[in-house]
């Protein structure tokens, strides 16, 4: 016992030897000096820092559009430390920056478990938790809070607009099966649930032949793809992401199936992390969005928010910047607007509170619904074909279907 | 004379008919038989060894994976009871059962770094009765328990005891979820060392244990884990409802068995196809045997047949008859040697038919020479009793004249009794040279008296064995009638040579008469044959006769049919 105890001890100890020296990046105003402090969570190490790179580049354009825009703009400083994509770091992470950093308002997360689990820390510490990279809706069903809001379009929002069109798109294609693959864990089951739904609540005759559920980080999807190609489905809906949707794209495309059914990813798969990683393994036709695209909304607006992004950080951005984007600006605004400038009144600011973002289409602004606590935003649905618009990219999102969200009345609710 | 010839014993033509009594049949069907038995045994032991052999090969590699599959689920399952036991071990970790109690946030972030695992949803905490008092999620936690959602309950779920612990469930897939199984232990009671005060268990994805099962996947098969001997699940963690019997299995737990099942339909289809493949071969090959054979055996019959009819036609007397003949193999030598046997017995039936006659003639020759003689003999004395006046010359010119009559018909009938029955040879060692010498002193006045030159040219001193008088008479003989053929013709020429060749004595007389035609030259040798007015015929066919009766040979030739003047020349050949 006591042997076991000891390895249990210096266990803890390297652990929390690793969360001490854990990255932390700061951004934004002096500590001293600023109206509002804000701790981040993304993972800037790892297989996965490209989204917590991102987001902090997001963080600091906003921060930079906002002092420049808007004298009366709060200063800001933002703390963003390294996740790893580790459950037991976001927690300690959480914990330090409250306790240490004292931070007014938490941010980030692309791991839904993840932010579900800092959501309920939110929820006990009542502290605001703005969401921004994960795309669970639970955080907005089940697990509601009057502290979290979500500031990126979520799984269920992406699905609805995949069903609905789906079901345009059963008026010319005539599909009638579906099979879906997607990961184990939160994202992967929301999607699949929130999709089926929607087609349920549409009222889509359709015919589910399979539904499998990877690793996340699986490396070979051979078996998966063989068992879907024995039955191959008129639309295979898929739920990866980041490196496990790159993969299962490439290796689906050289055994042939995306040649066999319809391949559709309504949530992550059309943002440029995707398009640039496949490049010529994608082949046209495949149906495909995400929360930011480059070349959508052509609107003045994006195309400064790309270009900007680009000019700094020599790359173009994906939708994890436009999420950390939103936190900044939504923030920022609602602190504007509330008088008293205290937390609990800036929580009630932000329900309904309305934001011009550069992924809002002209003559749209997105807005934060009170009751959900969802921001309300286009979804755009497009489909892959050839392109020379863009030199980093050899195929593109075309033929863009967009799904406006729906304003409902509060009394309607 | 062709009475005489003796009559072979010819049977009649014979049909030699494929399918009754060819010799070819047989040999045809033998061959097929010795090609057929052998193919036939090979193909069938060759399949059923290869079966066996295939069978034993694929038990035994599928015990292998079967236990290369229990092994890796095994260690899985240790990996986590290890983790387990560090956990139920930690010193407060049964507050996490007591409601209103907080665990410290070491020992919390100790356990989500044991459940940060993809594999693992998160752990669930049990108080003793089984009720689940604390969920902690791990990175791929989904809904219940973790969150709200849908209630949580494992009553319904199989409970296998395992060293240290429960393995409880699997739960099958639903809409929205994988798969999932608990793998579970007793928390100890560290403080009082008594009872238990619950359970922890990791909920784990079930296709991270069945992931083990991809090993058993091929062409042929695929690999299956069976619970309770009613749900299997396959590599995915899905739920499989083949009915199929496994092709092998292995026990992995209790009620747990790791399953090797049979793509039976595809396998089944392959066999057939692969083994009507090999009967189509084996069919195949005894086809082109079996024309292979009738193609050899028609060309056999194709050169046979005329050996047959050859055969016949020489039987049935016609020894003209030649086969054709073609190649270089034994049918070629046999058609040789049938063909050189035609002419043999072409030749000895001439012989024979030659001595026959010859015999018959000496026969005739005797009994006309006895019949004529006698009285011949009695008129000539008759004739010569007879007084004649003499005064009267014409009578005895007359009587003369008759005598003279009876004394030719009296030498011609002694040519006939020389032809038909000659005088057996005396050989005696001969020299050539001495003999023509002598031949020559004795026709040269005659020959000079004519104006013919006759010449003699001995090349080599030759001795050989003959009889000098029949010798002597036959060279005397060819001068004569070489002396009578250039009787009308000026410059007149006899050129007699002698010479050795290939062991051969060898005596020609040339003459450069007027020769003799292509068809006198077959007869010349005939007896009673004559190209002259006077004269019995008898003379060439003596000496002839009498050459043969020494061991010699005698040969005309001349080209009078082609160049006139161009004479004949006698050819003696003796051995030396």
């Amino acid at each position: 016992m006591s042997r076991l105890f000891q390895g249990i001890v210096c266990s803890l100890t390297l652990l929390l030897s690793s969360v001490s020296f854990a990255e932390e990046v700061m951004i934004g105003a002096d500590p001293a000096e600023a109206d509002l402090k804000l701790g981040c969570m993304y993972p800037l190490s790892g297989s996965s820092a490209l989204w917590g790179r991102d987001a902090v580049a997001g963080m600091e354009l906003a921060l930079a559009d906002i002092a420049i825009t808007n004298e009366k703009a709060p200063k800001i400083t933002a703390y963003i430390s390294d996740t790893m994509g580790k459950a037991y770091r976001s927690r300690e992470i959480t914990q330090q920056l409250l306790t240490n950093k004292k931070v007014d308002a938490l941010c980030g997360v692309v791991n839904s478990a993840i932010a579900l689990e800092t959501s309920r820390i939110a929820k006990q510490q009542q502290i605001l938790f703005l969401g921004a990279g994960h795309s669970t809706s639970r955080t907005t069903e089940e697990e509601l809070h009057p502290w979290y809001f979500h500031l990126n379009n979520d799984a269920s929002q992406s699905m609805m607009a995949g069903a609905r069109y789906l079901k345009e798109l059963q008026q010319f294609e005539d599909w009638k099966t579906l099979s879906y693959i997607g990961p184990d864990y939160e994202y992967g089951h929301q999607l699949w649930q929130k999709l089926t739904d929607s087609l349920d609540q549409l009222g889509v005759k359709y015919r589910i032949k399979n539904e499998f559920y990877s690793l996340h980080n699986e490396n070979s999807y051979e078996t998966y793809i063989k068992a879907i190609a024995s039955n191959p489905p008129d639309i295979l809906i898929n739920g990866h992401w980041t490196q496990d949707l790159v993969r299962f794209v490439e290796q689906a495309n050289n055994a042939g199936l995306l040649e066999q059914t319809r391949f559709a990813n309504f949530d992550t798969g059309g943002g440029y992390f995707a398009l640039s990683r496949l490049q010529d393994n994608l082949p046209d036709g495949l149906i495909l969005s995400a929360r930011h695209h480059i070349n959508w909304p052509e609107t003045e607006e994006n195309q400064q928010f790309v270009d900007r992004f680009y000019q700094q950080n020599h790359r173009l951005p994906t939708f994890v910047a436009q999420d950390a984007y939103t936190v900044i600006i939504a923030l920022a605004e609602a602190w504007q607007q509330t008088p008293d400038k205290n937390m609990a009144s800036i929580r009630y600011t932000l329900e309904g509170l309305q934001l011009s973002l550069p992924e809002d289409p002209k003559g749209f602004q997105s807005w934060i619904d009170p009751l959900s606590h969802k921001i309300m935003q286009v979804q755009a649905i497009g489909v892959t074909a050839r392109s020379k618009d863009q030199e980093s990219l050899a195929v593109q999102l075309k033929n863009w279907k967009l799904y406006y969200p729906e304003r409902k009345p509060l009394n309607d609710r | 004379m062709e009475s005489s010839i003796p009559t072979l014993n010819v049977t009649q033509n014979q049909s030699i008919r494929f399918w009754e009594n060819s010799i070819v049949r047989r040999y045809f069907f033998l061959s097929l038989l010795v090609t057929f038995i052998p193919l036939v045994l090979t193909i069938f032991l060759y399949d059923r060894l290869t079966g066996e052999l295939q069978q034993n090969i694929d038990q035994q590699r599928n015990q292998l994976q079967l236990k290369q599959v229990k092994s890796e689920m095994d260690s899985m399952l240790q990996r986590h009871q290890t983790a387990l036991k560090a956990i139920a071990s930690l010193p407060d970790i049964e507050k996490l059962l007591r409601k209103d109690t907080h665990l410290s946030a070491s020992t919390l972030n100790l356990i989500y770094f044991d459940i940060d695992r993809p594999e693992i949803y998160g752990a669930l905490f049990f108080n003793h009765q089984w009720q689940l008092k604390k969920a902690l999620p791990g990175q791929s936690a989904s809904g219940s328990p973790y969150w709200k959602g849908d209630s949580f309950s494992i009553d319904h779920l199989p409970k296998t005891q395992i060293s240290n612990g429960w393995l409880i469930g699997p739960q099958t897939p639903v809409r929205g979820k994988s798969g999932w199984y608990l793998i579970a232990r007793q928390i100890d009671d560290v403080e009082q060392g008594g009872e238990s005060p619950g359970y922890i268990a990791f909920q784990v994805r079930l296709a991270s244990l069945t992931k083990a099962l991809a090993t058993l996947d091929s062409d042929q098969g695929y690999g299956c884990l069976n619970i309770v001997s009613s749900i299997c699940f396959d590599v995915l963690g899905q739920l499989n409802d083949s009915t199929e019997p496994p092709v092998s299995t292995t026990d992995f737990l209790a009620h747990w068995q790791i399953q090797l099942n049979s793509k039976t339909t595809d396998t089944a289809s392959n066999l057939t196809t692969q083994r009507g493949l090999y009967l189509a071969v084996a069919i195949i090959t005894l086809l082109l045997v079996s024309l292979f054979f009738t193609a050899l055996v028609a060309r056999t019959r194709h050169r046979i047949k005329p050996l047959i009819h050859g055969a016949e036609a020489i039987a049935d007397g016609d020894w003209n008859h030649v086969i054709p003949s073609s190649g270089n193999d034994e049918v070629t030598q046999l058609t040789s040697s049938l063909n050189r046997m035609a002419e043999q017995l072409k030749n000895l039936m001439a012989v024979r038919i030659q001595m026959e006659k010859k015999a018959t003639q000496g026969d005739f020759a005797t009994g006309v020479a006895h019949e004529i003689r006698n009285p011949l003999a009695t008129i000539k004395i008759c004739l010569q009793s007879l007084p004649l006046s003499s005064n009267n010359p014409q009578a005895t010119e007359l009587k003369q004249l008759m005598l003279e009559e009876i004394d030719r018909i009296n030498q011609l009938i002694q040519n006939l009794l020389d032809y038909s029955k000659p005088l057996r040879p005396s050989t005696d060692l001969i020299d050539s040279s001495a003999l023509l010498q002598r031949i020559i002193n004795l026709v040269g006045p005659m020959a000079k008296e004519q104006s013919i030159a006759l010449t003699l040219e001995i090349e080599d001193q030759i001795q050989f064995k003959a009889d000098t008088e029949q010798l002597h008479q036959v060279i005397m003989n060819l001068i004569l009638n070489a002396i009578e053929a250039i009787e009308s013709h000026k410059d007149g020429q006899i050129h007699i040579h002698c010479y050795q060749k290939s062991g051969k004595a060898v005596i020609t007389v040339t003459d450069n008469g007027p020769g003799i035609s292509l068809t006198d030259q077959k007869k010349v040798m005939e007896p009673f044959f004559t190209t002259k007015t006077s004269g019995t015929g008898l003379g060439l066919a003596i000496s002839a006769r009498l050459v043969e009766l020494n061991g010699g040979q005698l040969s005309l030739s001349s080209s009078a049919a082609s160049q006139s003047g161009s004479g004949t020349t006698a050819t003696l050949t003796f051995d030396v």
